[in-house]
């Protein structure tokens, strides 16, 4: 199954909310035999989940949630979201269900808006991510820091232990070069404000790393008006091929990038 | 020759993935291109006016699957209107880990249409032991008036460029009609686009279901596309909660642009 996620802004404008379906994109490649899911939102308080039961979500059918929706303690959370067949009531695990198996994959579109206009793109966690020990090498050629426009990099980290782990990340130039350095934490939307940490626009792709953990890289810009947005994720390593021994390409860029 | 040697010769050589495919019986997304070095590109969507504009994030991208062998990356970039022809076609090297920007409107060229961007390298022989291929899914910034670049990565994998230089297409299609839902909602905005290209080898229909929250339909549009054509199927109706494609395209993701008030969105299905 996939997890989904709000994303935050420190904008006081800016509003989260995602489009979530109980249906897959094409029935082509996904035999799911659909139930009605209940929608859990849920964050971590650092020792256990705090769920919170937020609508039925009946099959082949769609909701809309706006952050704003939750109760009042889950407003300044990084909160997620995963669709289960029961409602929850052990806090103590996430619960991963066998459903949302897809190609191409279950998505949400994961959407920020301001008073006039918005930006999204079609996100997921895979629940496979959440038990696995990552790293983080991503290559953003998204970067904008013109006059009047801000860039932000976010990484959306989940993860079964409901800890709040502290780790670092890395900004690298392409010559291997760190020219920032920070603390993220486990389960939760980091966001890092490019501005001041990139001032070199004539080089075209900047480098994110971390050795101890990963997550998804979104890229979010906007300017100062809110009036004109940007917002999309960069591609895992194995992207740059298709068909045969990807995971090794994979390997070789992690490596470089990592060392 | 073993089992497991025989299911793979017979179920997966490119005439059986074909009538896999047609019947759906365990169809494949994407064929596997008949060169060793090919490298596969996405069909990227382009858009030059006078109030609109597109730039291509163009990486190295033999420095992202072959860091640790620094070698330069000769692209070839083809771009065609919206009609299928060919509107220019021209090389650029790139040194190891470098990237550069393609912006339309300095091209030259105005309207609409699709890109292919491949790439060739002299070390591309490790790839083939391994069994995969390059593939350019690259970033894609679209921009209005004096809006910032807004960001959107590849679509699907569209074609590659065979020995002789040839673009032979890798997508899938079924002799049975596919259904392709987004999961996204319309109901916040009334303007909305769908842009469909065909980077197959044959003309596609394509048709659009729009509905409304009672799952009626509200309207619908259907066109032919040729090949190398791109299609923008324009709506204009507040009622719109949904949509359904329907194809013989096993996987028809389309890219999505949504208007608002100052700006837009674009992203993929």
């Amino acid at each position: 199954m996939n997890y989904f996620f709000f994303l935050d802004h420190p904008d006081n404008e800016l509003r989260s909310s995602i489009d979530l379906f109980n249906k897959p994109p094409s029935k082509t490649w996904s035999k799911e035999k659909l139930y009605n899911v209940n929608v859990h939102v849920f964050y971590s308080d650092g020792i256990k989940w705090k769920f919170h039961y937020f609508k039925t979500i009946k099959k082949n059918d769609y909701l809309t949630i706006n952050k704003d929706e939750l109760p009042i303690d889950f407003q300044n959370k990084s909160v997620f979201i995963s669709l289960n067949k029961d409602k929850i009531t052990d806090s103590s695990k996430l619960i991963n269900e066998n459903y949302m198996n897809s190609i191409p994959a279950w998505r949400a579109n994961i959407k920020l808006k301001s008073k006039s206009t918005a930006c999204s793109y079609q996100g997921e966690i895979p629940s496979s991510l959440t038990e696995k020990n990552l790293s983080l090498v991503s290559c953003s050629p998204m970067v904008q820091l013109e006059k009047n426009i801000n860039t932000y990099f976010y990484l959306v980290n989940l993860n079964s232990n409901p800890g709040k782990i502290k780790f670092k990340i890395n900004v690298l130039n392409k010559n291997k070069e760190i020219i920032y350095t920070d603390n993220f934490y486990t389960n939760t939307i980091n966001i890092l404000n490019l501005k001041n940490i990139i001032t070199n626009l004539n080089e075209k792709m900047y480098i994110f790393t971390s050795k101890d953990k990963g997550g998804v890289p979104i890229y979010f810009s906007k300017n100062d008006t809110n009036t004109s947005l940007s917002l999309e994720h960069t591609h895992p390593p194995t992207e740059y091929t298709i068909h045969g021994n990807r995971i090794f390409f994979q390997k070789e860029k992690k490596n470089f990038w990592l060392d | 020759m073993n089992n497991n040697s025989i299911k793979t010769t017979v179920f997966r050589n490119k005439y059986s993935l074909y009538l896999r495919n047609l019947f759906n019986i365990k169809p494949v997304d994407t064929y596997r291109p008949l060169y060793n070095e090919a490298c596969v590109s996405d069909f990227f969507y382009w858009s030059s006016n006078k109030n609109f504009d597109t730039k291509f994030m163009l990486t190295n991208i033999s420095s992202h699957i072959l860091p640790k062998t620094p070698q330069n990356d000769n692209v070839i970039f083809i771009i065609y209107n919206e009609s299928g022809n060919i509107l220019k076609k021209f090389e650029i090297v790139l040194s190891p880990y470098e990237t550069k920007e393609i912006v339309f409107s300095k091209l030259n060229i105005k309207g609409y249409g699709s890109f292919f961007v491949f790439h060739k390298f002299s070390k591309i022989n490790n790839l083939s032991s391994h069994g995969s291929f390059v593939a350019e899914r690259g970033y894609v910034g679209y921009k209005k008036n004096n809006g910032i670049w807004n960001f959107m990565h590849g679509n699907y994998n569209a074609c590659y460029l065979n020995k002789k230089n040839k673009i032979k297409s890798i997508i899938s299609k079924s002799f049975f009609t596919q259904f392709y839902c987004p999961q996204v909602t319309f109901n916040d905005t009334k303007n909305f686009k769908i842009i469909i290209n065909n980077p197959t080898n044959s003309k596609i229909k394509i048709n659009i279901e729009c509905f409304d929250k009672l799952k009626k339909i509200v309207v619908s549009k259907s066109n032919y596309i040729k090949i190398f054509n791109t299609f923008i199927f324009e709506f204009n109706n507040k009622d719109v909660d949904f949509i359904i494609i329907k194809s013989k395209i096993l996987f028809c993701r389309p890219l999505i642009l949504k208007e608002y008030k100052t700006n837009f969105d674009i992203f993929h299905g």
